[in-house]
């Protein structure tokens, strides 16, 4: 469990936040200059707020009362700033050696193995953030800080790195905080996002009904399986045993984990008989929940313990009598799932 | 007498410069690092106390070194309670040279340490090092080219030194007359011809020493 | 690559010789030469080495009121002595008059034009305050015992009033004389010693020692002398009667009486 209070005058505006995280991946969102880097620095101790506390587990890191203020080096973090930051006067293995004992698992997971002779100002933008994530693993840290990893690389290179941090998350089971302003990149990773605006905590809670109701995000299904099969232009994702969606086709092989992302928008909702129809996607479901958020209607149904969301008009609520334990169809095209990570 | 004179000038003129280099480099090192990185209280009082030989006539300084160190001085004898043995020997020239180099040095190694950007330091403490340790792996080798120029620039200035080691140190060929003294004698003395051997001594050392600045510099301007 | 040059000059020490005592002796400027050769004999005969510190007797009496660990000390005139022995800093038994000197009146030569003359042969000492003579180069007749005795000379003369303003004052008597090798004086005024061994001055007047001051070179050892047993023999040995014909030769006055 993760505490986090503090206060601190910024430029713009104050830095006031009181939080408390739970031990997976949190993401913070929010636009840009609304603080979130500082808020790292702070965890990592390389500002200092005016007033507050920060505690990891048992360890408090920051006190302003007790008097308790841990240098850099005592609060093992692993700190992967926006710059990144690799000391350019280094190779990459002693970049790495530098946080600690090289460790098979982690140089195989971020195949670092042909980089590790190579001079920092040679790598490439994506080849930087993989160097720089390992060796914030390699402090063998109780908490890491990912400060917009993703920014600044381009589809192919995000898909994958966003793969990687799936299964860092899953392989080294570390406490993440992740900074972003992209709100799929946090649905897809996180299990709870903290909303910050200006400084202040506007929400907090789990990303698909907290993202949702943020303007220009949006709600997003994250689809997470396997590649089952590939012809002729569309390819089969297995979400779970016997339950398979059909996607356009990524041009992965067989057998690749993979997660799509499926708007809320994009899903219509169907009760009864269907005629034919040219969504490749009907899914058998039961309403869950209705949820009205300002103004608009979320459906959220279960299909094969899958849970899937939906948004439809007041209107349509109200001639199709949805209401939880209702038996519905979801539809959506193939084409609507975008590949995010694999 | 023994050695011969052109050569005692020589050796004499590289040992002083050389050893008052070696003396003022741990100095404006620390120094430097101190002014670009520490906020402490007095700073600036110590700002102005650093730089005060850089703007002092080397006369003034050798002056106020020669009362330091001479009888009655706070450094003297009856003060320390041993004798140090400074006046008129080549560690009194080491000494003005040391003086009036240490303030050109810890401005450029100040800026040779405020040219590394701060946040590889914390991210290096991040990472687990202690402060010392970021120092010694990081700060310093990032910093390494700006304080080479440093200590070049003390060696040059302790090259030329005159007006402080005349005083505190004399002109005595074979311990304390550098190349700037000789010269100084030769003119007093008329000897033109010996004068010129010596500028041109002079130039050729002063060229050496701006081709070594210059490359390195020229280096950290276009990193690899 | 200049650390590796540093320590190849470095190396080249003269090579390692039985450690001898070096000597440190402050002496006027106007005894150069004749140091030099005495010096340079008398280290062939003793295990020392002469360290010579020359310059005006003023400016080395200053050295060794600062603290400067001089083992002899050779002065021009018995003033700057007396000023030290005043502070306790010398040894009075070792205090001796060494030599004496004359004045001389000097002007440039040129020896690719030996004919040109300033002055006429014979001169009398008031052409020194005539119109021609815009500069007239002295020892800083404040400090240096050579210019203390030219202004007293001068004063005996009536002449200082009269060339007060047009003195060119140098650091030592040595200095005196190559201003006026160089011509930035027209006349100068130094020991007859200072001037026989120049070739581009002339004496244009010869003080009489009868008409000039009394000029006395005074040797002492100081007490902080580190070296004050080898200084005392190295000073019988300047008064030796070989060390008299040396210095009778390059042009001194050899004391009346022994002090």
């Amino acid at each position: 469990m993760i505490e986090i209070r503090l206060e601190l005058p910024l430029t713009e505006f104050a830095l006031d936040l009181s939080v408390e995280l739970g031990s997976g991946c949190t993401g913070l969102f929010g636009p840009s200059g609304s603080g979130k880097t500082s808020v790292l620095e702070i965890l990592a101790g390389w500002r200092k707020p005016r007033s507050g506390r920060v505690r990891v587990g048992q360890d408090v890191l920051f006190d302003a009362g007790a008097r308790i203020e841990l240098r850099p080096e005592q609060r093992s973090l692993g700190y992967v700033p926006q710059d990144v930051l690799l000391l350019p006067h280094w190779s990459v293995r002693e970049n790495l050696e530098a946080a600690g004992e090289l460790d098979a698992r982690v140089l195989e997971t971020f195949e670092l193995e042909p980089l590790l002779a190579r001079g920092v100002r040679s790598l490439s933008g994506g080849e930087r953030q993989r160097v720089a994530l390992a060796r914030a693993l390699l402090t063998r840290p109780r908490l890491l800080l990912l400060d917009e990893p993703l920014t600044g690389l381009d589809r192919e290179r995000r898909r994958r790195a966003l793969a990687l941090l799936l299964s860092v998350k899953e392989r080294f089971a570390v406490p993440m905080i992740f900074v972003s302003h992209d709100a799929t990149d946090v649905q897809v990773l996180c299990d709870e996002v903290v909303v910050l605006e200006r400084g202040r905590v506007r929400a907090q809670g789990a990303p698909a009904a907290v993202l949702a109701a943020q303007p220009g995000a949006g709600f997003e299904n994250v689809l997470r399986g396997h590649i089952a099969s590939a012809s002729e232009g569309s390819a089969a994702l297995e979400l779970r045993p016997g339950l398979r969606i059909e996607v356009a086709d990524p041009g992965l092989s067989s057998g690749t984990a993979a997660v799509f992302a499926l708007r809320g928008e994009d899903v219509l909702v169907a009760r009864g008989p269907l005629p034919p129809i040219s969504a490749r996607n009907r899914l058998r479901a039961r309403v869950h929940s209705v949820r009205e958020d300002g103004g608009e209607i979320w459906i959220e149904a279960d299909c094969s313990g899958v849970r899937l969301g939906a948004r439809v008009t007041r209107a349509a609520l109200h001639e199709l009598e949805l209401a939880p334990g209702v038996e519905v169809t979801l539809l959506f095209k193939a084409t609507s799932c975008r590949l995010v990570a694999a | 007498m023994g050695e011969s004179g052109e050569l005692s000038v020589l050796r004499v003129t590289l040992e002083v410069a050389f050893t008052a280099t070696v003396l003022v480099a741990p100095l404006a090192i620390g120094m430097g690092w101190l002014l670009a990185r520490v906020r402490f209280p007095l700073r600036s009082v110590v700002e102005t106390l650093v730089a005060l030989p850089l703007v002092l006539p080397p006369t003034a300084i050798g002056y106020l070194l020669l009362r330091l160190l001479g009888r009655g001085g706070w450094l003297s004898e009856s003060v320390l309670g041993f004798d140090p043995d400074l006046l008129f020997t080549w560690k009194a020239a080491v000494l003005a040279s040391a003086v009036v180099s240490f303030p050109l040095a810890t401005r450029s190694a100040r800026s040779a340490f405020e040219a590394v950007e701060p946040r590889y330091e914390l991210m290096a403490r991040s990472l687990g090092m202690t402060r010392a340790r970021v120092f010694m792996r990081v700060t310093l080798p990032l910093a390494r080219r700006g304080l080479a120029a440093a200590l070049l620039l003390a060696f040059a200035r302790a090259l030329g030194e005159f007006g402080a080691t005349v005083i505190v140190a004399g002109n005595i060929p074979g311990r304390t007359q550098t190349l700037a003294l000789a010269i100084f004698e030769d003119i007093q003395l008329g000897r033109e011809d010996h004068a010129l051997l010596w500028v041109g001594c002079s130039a050729l050392l002063a060229f050496g020493v701006i081709l070594c600045s210059e490359r390195l510099l020229a280096r950290e301007r276009s990193p690899a | 690559m200049l650390a590796l040059a540093l320590a190849a000059l470095l190396s080249i020490q003269t090579p390692a010789e039985a450690p001898k005592t070096e000597l440190l002796v402050s002496a006027a400027a106007s005894l150069r030469d004749a140091l030099k050769e005495v010096g340079t004999a008398y280290e062939k005969r003793q295990p020392v080495k002469l360290v010579t510190n020359f310059g005006s007797s003023g400016d080395l009496a200053k050295q060794i009121d600062a603290g400067a660990k001089v083992d002899l000390f050779l002065s021009a005139d018995e003033l700057e002595v007396d000023k030290l022995a005043k502070q306790g800093l010398v040894d009075e038994t070792t205090r001796c008059a060494l030599l004496s000197n004359q004045l001389v009146v000097i002007e440039p030569f040129d020896p690719e034009h030996p004919e040109r003359r300033g002055f006429a042969d014979p001169c009398q000492a008031e052409q020194l305050a005539g119109p021609r003579v815009l500069r007239l180069s002295l020892a800083n007749t404040d400090s240096v015992p050579a210019g203390r005795y030219a202004k007293a000379w001068l004063e005996s003369k009536g002449l200082w009033k009269l060339l007060e303003k047009r003195v060119l004052p140098a650091v030592d008597v040595r200095a005196a004389l190559a201003a006026v090798e160089s011509g930035a004086a027209q006349v100068g005024i130094v020991y007859r010693t200072d001037a026989a061994q120049s070739k581009k001055v002339r004496v244009v007047y010869l003080v009489p020692l009868a008409e000039g001051p009394k000029i006395h070179y005074v040797a002492v050892v100081p007490k902080a002398a580190p070296h004050a047993a080898e200084a005392r023999a190295l000073l019988a040995e300047l008064r030796s009667k070989e060390s008299a014909k040396i210095f009778e030769r390059l042009g001194f006055v050899l004391p009346e009486s022994p002090r």
